[in-house]
């Protein structure tokens, strides 16, 4: 993220007591706050956050843009929800905030949180909105579930007319979504944005899917041979789609997709001391687990080095063609191909019997 | 009736076309130069008469800042359109002012002129000298009452410069006082103790 001087405007009137955003559009405000303290000081520890209260009897600026998170979400506390949202008084008031701040070098930013109907007529918006635009500023638009039509169509209008090149977004929170959700997929799509730990307990391959994609979901700087495995079955996937698109139906072309990422995970497991760490690995990364694959895959991995070959037909006899296995096959016959994964794998694997071994030896004391 | 040009020969007092001018591009800090309501980022070419021109984005307006190296005094500013139906005809100009925006056009100017298309690049604008000595930053406003919208091919400035700069002296940082006469030329780096 580029440095950037961000001021937020805060809907504090008494629209924001609705409760169509759990627990309330206040509430979810709060948590965008936190949010938008990620993306913009985390990212880059020059940038500044400033807070605007736009609603209640006066436009107040609660703080010049800082990079303390301490003292912006400090600020909650002197809030009250009361009033009306005054947006066009508040938006210029961001904009003073930002032509006064202290370091000039910083981009700058309004993120306009709306929870309320703006009053606003269009021209006043579009008016604006020109401003906005002729001196740089990008704007986040942010609507908190006021869903008349009207308003959202004054909302689009002003963001048409602000919006230069990509800098500038317009999210629209529906009633019954989850805030952070929403924004945290349209900000982190656009940006380097990582999140929290703590936001990572829910599903976290849903939230990885969209930026690690062409890895099958994981992270390659947590693992990073899974990673390229993974990549790999998919490659060799689309290339098969390809191939037999004609062919086959699609949900049989879904189904094979995890058995041929077990397959490839399995001749790592066949030539292994330590299997479990590697199982535990692969039952991780793989979405759509199949119970008795992966039982027939253990066995197979407790049994003595055998060619491949022959094993890998009668692993997911029941839903593959033989034609899959072709290819798959060759891939795997090619020793230096093999070679390589395998190095990789071993070096791993010293490392955690090493690991192993310190622990057990600090267990014993 | 055509307004008077001012060139070498006028004999106007106040306009004196001082022959010492140069060409300021040296000084010039390329990086920091900003243009304000343009469409492209193409302001930093447009300093140098190459195949690039600015195009203003909303109501046929733009504010150009260009920041110096050094401490100058200008003395001709020379704006070149790229062609006639996209020219401006008017530039007003302020100097030495930190965080312009378009709020700026309302404030009383340094000096306005009236801007011809000036397609070859000959006619430069002079400046009241008086006005224009110590100039470290310069903004200029340009815009059109006709045409919409402009585009600049060539922005140049001539003058002469004063060779004083605001830069750091040369600085040594001490955790302790050294008790020996220390070169900063020579220093690298001094041991913390």
């Amino acid at each position: 993220m580029p440095l950037e001087a961000a001021v937020v405007v805060l809907d504090n009137s008494e629209f924001s007591r609705n409760g169509d955003l759990e627990p309330s559009r206040w509430n979810a405000q709060q948590e965008a706050i936190e949010l938008y303290i990620n993306v913009v000081i985390d990212s880059n520890m020059e940038s500044g956050m400033g807070l605007i209260l736009g609603g209640g009897k006066q436009v107040r600026l609660l703080m010049t843009p800082t990079n303390d998170r301490d003292l912006i979400q400090g600020q909650f506390h002197k809030t009250r929800l009361e009033g009306n949202l005054k947006f066009s008084v508040a938006i210029q008031q961001a904009q003073l905030a930002l032509k006064h701040r202290i370091n000039k070098q910083q981009h700058q930013r309004i993120v306009a949180f709306v929870a309320s109907p703006i009053e606003e007529e269009v021209d006043t918006l579009v008016n604006l909105a020109k401003r906005l635009k002729k001196n740089n500023i990008a704007i986040d638009l942010i609507n908190f579930g006021e869903q008349n039509e009207d308003h959202l169509k004054k909302l689009k209008t002003f963001f048409d007319n602000v919006q230069k090149g990509q800098s500038s977004k317009y999210i629209n929170i529906l009633p019954g979504m989850s805030a952070t959700e929403t924004l945290f997929s349209s900000l982190g799509n656009n940006s380097d944005f990582q999140a929290e730990p703590g936001q990572e307990q829910q599903a976290p391959q849903q939230r990885t899917g969209g930026q690690f994609s062409e890895y099958g979901g994981i992270d390659p700087n947590l693992d990073p041979e899974l990673a390229m495995i993974m990549k790999m079955s998919l490659e060799e996937e689309a290339q098969r789609l390809q191939q037999q698109l004609t062919q086959q139906s699609q949900p049989q072309q879904q189904q094979q997709q995890p058995q041929q990422q077990q397959q490839q995970q399995q001749p790592q497991q066949t030539q292994q001391q330590k299997e479990k760490i590697q199982e535990e690995k692969v039952e991780n990364g793989i979405e759509e687990e199949n119970d008795e694959l992966l039982e027939q895959a253990r066995l197979l991995s407790m049994q003595e080095e055998q060619p491949e070959q022959p094993e890998q037909p009668k692993q997911p006899n029941q839903n593959a063609q033989p034609q899959d296995q072709n290819t798959q096959n060759q891939l795997f016959q090619d020793q230096d191909f093999l070679d390589e994964l395998l190095d990789d794998v071993n070096k791993d694997e010293e490392q955690e019997g090493l690991l192993k071994k310190d622990n057990d030896k600090s267990k014993k004391d | 009736m055509q307004q008077h040009q001012h060139g070498p020969n006028c004999g106007c007092a106040e306009y004196m076309f001082n022959e010492d001018a140069d060409d300021l591009y040296g000084q010039i800090e390329i990086d920091k130069v900003d243009c304000l309501n343009e469409t492209a980022q193409n302001i930093k070419l447009i300093i140098r008469p190459e195949n690039h021109f600015v195009q203003s984005d909303l109501d046929s307006e733009i504010i150009v800042i260009i920041p110096f190296n050094e401490t100058v005094r200008i003395r001709q500013i020379n704006v070149v359109s790229l062609n006639e139906e996209s020219a401006p005809n008017l530039m007003k100009a302020y100097i030495n002012i930190s965080n312009v925006d378009f709020g700026l056009i309302e404030t009383p100017c340094v000096e306005q002129f009236v801007l011809s298309p000036n397609l070859d690049g000959q006619f430069g604008n002079a400046v009241k000298v008086s006005k224009f000595e110590n100039v470290n930053n310069l903004i200029l406003y340009i815009k059109s009452t006709v045409n919409d919208p402009i585009r600049i091919s060539y922005i140049g400035l001539k003058g002469i410069r004063t060779f004083q700069s605001k830069q750091l002296a040369n600085t040594i940082y001490e955790l302790n006082p050294l008790a020996k006469q220390v070169d900063p030329d020579k220093v690298v780096f001094d041991s913390l103790c």
